[in-house]
């Protein structure tokens, strides 16, 4: 009775569930895509003519020409992919899933670098932090650069809810008309890619413009695919109501009806010759109603005999 | 708590009828201290009875002593004792109530072992938490020469937890999974030392026969297995018990005691064990030697009862199902085949699986066997095999008339966990573009029509990111991982038996026979037959939906 400490009881051998680390790795993208720039836009500006400081230059200076390209890219072939992963007539499902898997990498990849492009504008002066988030406030080219505002809120808000979206199947037409605002944020974010920076290229207009173009045409035929698939069910043969009954339906009927001195509304009226009689059905006799069960005696039915045999007592 | 009953002689169970849980001093009050063997001596006496583990696979333990005495050079290097008490198998209960009840005798026998080897340590394993947890700290607190040496552990409560390489693998530090290449503990066990490893069972009767001596110990049981074994008997039985028989004992008297009423077949060896039918049941000795006779496993002393108002197949199905998600999902031929075995016969059971589906499930079955590291597969099969064999007739009848027409009562106890979640479809949403097939195959099958046919089983562990995935990309937003239960807990159907009129438990061995010949009925078995159809009358008796 030295100790009367209670001994410790060690939890060992925990199993995790897989797919545990998913939230922690979508996280990453996004912070490692502002990471690097931001590490290189400080390490350009300190200053200096060592290697590191030149190639941190240069990346900053290119990921301020071309991450909001990036995004556009992106963002596009995600808004391509969502399209072609809710087609059903000529994608299989293997390939949705892959096409679904493609569109949610593409949307991953656009928002980090749309977050980068904002981030690189914001630390090179050429927007204030406040135009990042909030549209039409810019103090020049305001109109388009809160195009492009409008845009990424509206992308930041479709992903965030696309990540949640297992909690809103009970609330799924709020969930579709949150998401179905990607097609109007794509069409505003190409507008503020073409307008609001340098002028483009005549290729990247027409690129452009064809991209437009191919998600309006995809849009269309995804709105016909849904509307045929909706109304499938009215193009089954349905059971014509005007047509006249089938004969033997007929005859069905009038075998029910006859003698029983009612006339259906099925002959009512049709010029069909009449049917021969039917044969007539014997007539139900009443069942003898079941004797008396006797207390005991020797005219019980031997079955019975055997069951009092194993009576108890 | 189950109740204990026993059969003859007390062994174990001693004293237990004077007290809930012997504490220290009546422990010693009815045994004694075990004398201080030394290592030849208790593989000896080991070998004299013929003591065998209890866990389930029957090794013998004058060999696994022996094997750690060479390994650690007859006691000279260091080794460890562990006492297995993570009964996974949901229907076994004998080590948690030795925990509960008699944990000063499961220490003794650890502590004779651990003295004979030299041992270091015992590490004494438990899952889940409960009574029995607390009685073991309380008795190892209690003593402390044991609180020196002896280390609790608890592991996850899952069915192959209880698996020596995966106990050995939680006592490292790693998860509870069965390993992939076969180490013998007695080589190299815990912390990397040889390890003796048993049951705790066995620790107790180690116990037992160090106090009574060979001679002593054989004083009941058979000529070739001497001594006492625990048996948990549950299902649709009246007094479902934890039993003290000695070995030889008719199984027909067990469940007598334990009040079996109108059986249509005996589950012997747990979920890994084999089904016998009622009559073969009944007249089978407890042993290893009478039940592979019968036919069936004594395993790890698990009897469970079905009686004859729920559908055989249906429970069945149900454990199949709880068998594949208990897969560590390492394996692939495990854990891609049990649940194709459970798929088919959950077909069969709703009347939706024909003859080719039978054909299937044969060929899953038999698929598995033989393929993974550990023997979950095998003892899957095993028992899926023997159930076809014994349940042949309603097998015919669910393939052909699509039910038996008798509700699933869910006699067979499967855990459950409110945090377990199963995935639902909302059927009104659901269009069918069966992608949610393609990523999870293992729960999801398509029907003919392209629409999911969803798999009524908690989503195991090794299946969540799947199964997660699955509800993401459901076009339609009809999938959903649910925490509620579609299962009536198991314990009702249980209590309904056991209320129903007394004429209804014969004596002896009448009562297999009654049903078997259907000749030896008595009035009073048909009067409570009648109530007992007023009874059911009530319920839905459409069979499965």
């Amino acid at each position: 009775m030295r100790s009367r400490s209670r001994v410790q009881v060690e939890q060992l051998g925990e199993i995790r569930p897989t797919g545990r680390g998913r939230a922690a790795m979508i996280l990453a993208v996004p912070v490692l895509s502002l990471l690097i720039p931001a590490l290189a836009t400080v390490i350009a500006s300190a200053g200096g003519h060592s290697q590191l400081t030149r190639i941190s230059a240069a990346i900053a200076r290119f990921l301020l020409y071309y991450s909001g390209v990036f995004a556009l890219l992106a963002l596009t072939a995600a808004v391509a992919a969502g399209l072609l992963a809710s087609d059903r007539t000529v994608m299989s499902p293997e390939h949705r899933i892959l096409a679904q898997a493609l569109h949610r990498t593409a949307s991953l990849i656009g928002i980090s670098a749309l977050a980068n492009h904002i981030m690189l504008e914001v630390l090179a002066h050429r927007a204030r932090i406040i135009d990042g988030f909030v549209p039409f406030m810019a103090a020049r080219n305001t109109f388009y650069m809160g195009l492009g505002t409008l845009a990424s809120d509206l992308f930041i808000v479709i992903i965030v809810t696309g990540l949640l979206r297992r909690r809103f199947t009970s609330r799924r037409l709020l969930w579709r008309a949150l998401h179905a605002t990607a097609y109007a944020a794509w069409p505003l974010a190409i507008l503020h890619g073409l307008l609001a920076g340098r002028s483009a290229k005549p290729y990247v207009d027409w690129s452009y413009g064809g991209c437009l173009a191919a998600v309006g045409l995809a849009l269309v035929l995804r709105y016909a695919m849904t509307m045929r698939g909706r109304n499938a069910a009215l193009e089954w043969p349905a059971p014509a109501m005007s047509s006249p009954m089938p004969a033997n339906m007929l005859d069905f009927e009038a075998a029910q009806l006859r003698g029983s001195g009612l006339r259906g509304s099925a002959l009512r009226g049709s010029a069909r010759p009449s049917l021969p009689p039917l044969p007539a059905l014997p007539p139900a006799s009443v069942l003898s109603p079941l004797p008396e069960p006797r207390p005991s005696g020797e005219n019980l039915p031997p079955a019975w005999r055997t069951a009092d045999e194993y009576q108890d007592r | 708590m189950l109740p204990v009953i026993r059969v003859g002689q007390a062994r174990v169970t001693a004293g237990l009828d004077h007290r809930p849980r012997l504490d220290m001093a009546s422990h010693r009050a009815v045994f004694g201290f075990p004398p201080a063997l030394p290592a030849a001596e208790l593989v000896a006496i080991c070998e004299q009875v013929d003591l065998r583990g209890r866990g389930g696979a029957a090794f013998p333990v004058a060999s696994k002593l022996r094997a750690v005495l060479t390994a650690t050079g007859q006691g000279k290097r260091r080794s460890v004792v562990v006492v297995n008490c993570a009964e996974g198998e949901p229907g076994s209960a004998k080590d948690k109530m030795l925990l509960a009840r008699a944990p000063h005798l499961v220490l003794d026998g650890a502590m004779v072992a651990a003295s004979a080897l030299h041992a270091s340590e015992i590490v004494v394993a438990v899952a889940g938490d409960g009574p029995h947890v607390r009685s073991v700290t309380d008795a190892v607190a209690a003593d402390g020469a044991l609180a020196r040496k002896v280390r609790v552990v608890s592991v996850p409560d899952r069915f192959v937890s209880g698996e020596s390489g995966a106990l050995i693998n939680a006592i490292n530090g790693k998860p509870a999974l069965p390993p992939g290449i076969k180490t013998r503990a007695s080589d190299r066990g815990a912390h990397g030392m040889p390890t003796l490893l048993s049951n705790a069972e066995t620790f107790a009767q180690l116990a037992v026969l160090a106090v009574l001596g060979p001679a002593g110990y054989a004083t009941v049981g058979t000529a070739h297995e001497p001594g006492t074994v625990m048996l948990t008997v549950g299902g649709s039985v009246s007094r479902p018990a934890v039993v003290e028989a000695p070995y030889g004992v008719p199984l027909g008297h067990v469940l007598d005691v334990c009040g079996a009423q109108l059986p249509s077949a005996v589950l012997v060896g747990g979920y890994h064990g084999m089904w016998l039918p009622a009559d073969v049941a009944y007249n089978a000795l407890v042993s290893r030697a009478g039940l592979a006779v019968a036919g069936g496993t004594l395993g790890a002393g698990v009897v469970l009862v079905l009686g004859q108002d729920t559908c055989p197949l249906g429970e069945v199905t149900r454990v199949a199902g709880y068998l594949a998600m208990q897969s560590s999902g390492q394996c692939g031929p495990c854990k891609l085949g049990l649940p194709a075995v459970s798929r088919s016969l959950e077909a069969i059971t709703v009347g939706a699986g024909g003859v080719d589906e039978l054909d299937a499930l044969r060929r899953a079955t038999a698929g598995v066997r033989g393929r993974g590291a550990c023997s979950h597969p095998d003892g899957a099969a095993n028992f899926v095999a023997s159930a076809l064999d014994v349940f042949a007739g309603d097998l015919t009848e669910h393939m052909f008339r699509g039910t038996c027409g008798r509700p699933i009562r869910g006699f067979l106890p499967l855990p459950a966990d409110s945090r377990d979640k199963r995935l639902r479809v909302d059927w009104t949403r659901c269009r069918g573009h069966g992608l949610c097939g393609r990523l999870v195959p293992e729960l999801i099958e398509l029907d003919e029509h392209g629409y999911p046919r969803v798999h009524q089983v908690p989503v195991p562990f090794w299946l969540s990111k799947d199964a997660t995935q699955a509800v993401d990309m459901c076009p339609a937003l009809a999938l959903s991982l649910t925490e509620d239960k579609v299962e009536p807990p198991a314990t009702a159907a249980v209590s309904t038996l056991g209320e129903l009129p007394s004429p209804m438990s014969l004596q002896g061995r009448q009562q297999p026979q009654a049903v078997l010949t259907g000749r030896a009925w008595r009035r009073a078995d048909l009067d409570a037959a009648e109530a007992w159809l007023a009874e059911l009358g009530g319920r839905d008796l459409s069979g499965p939906r």
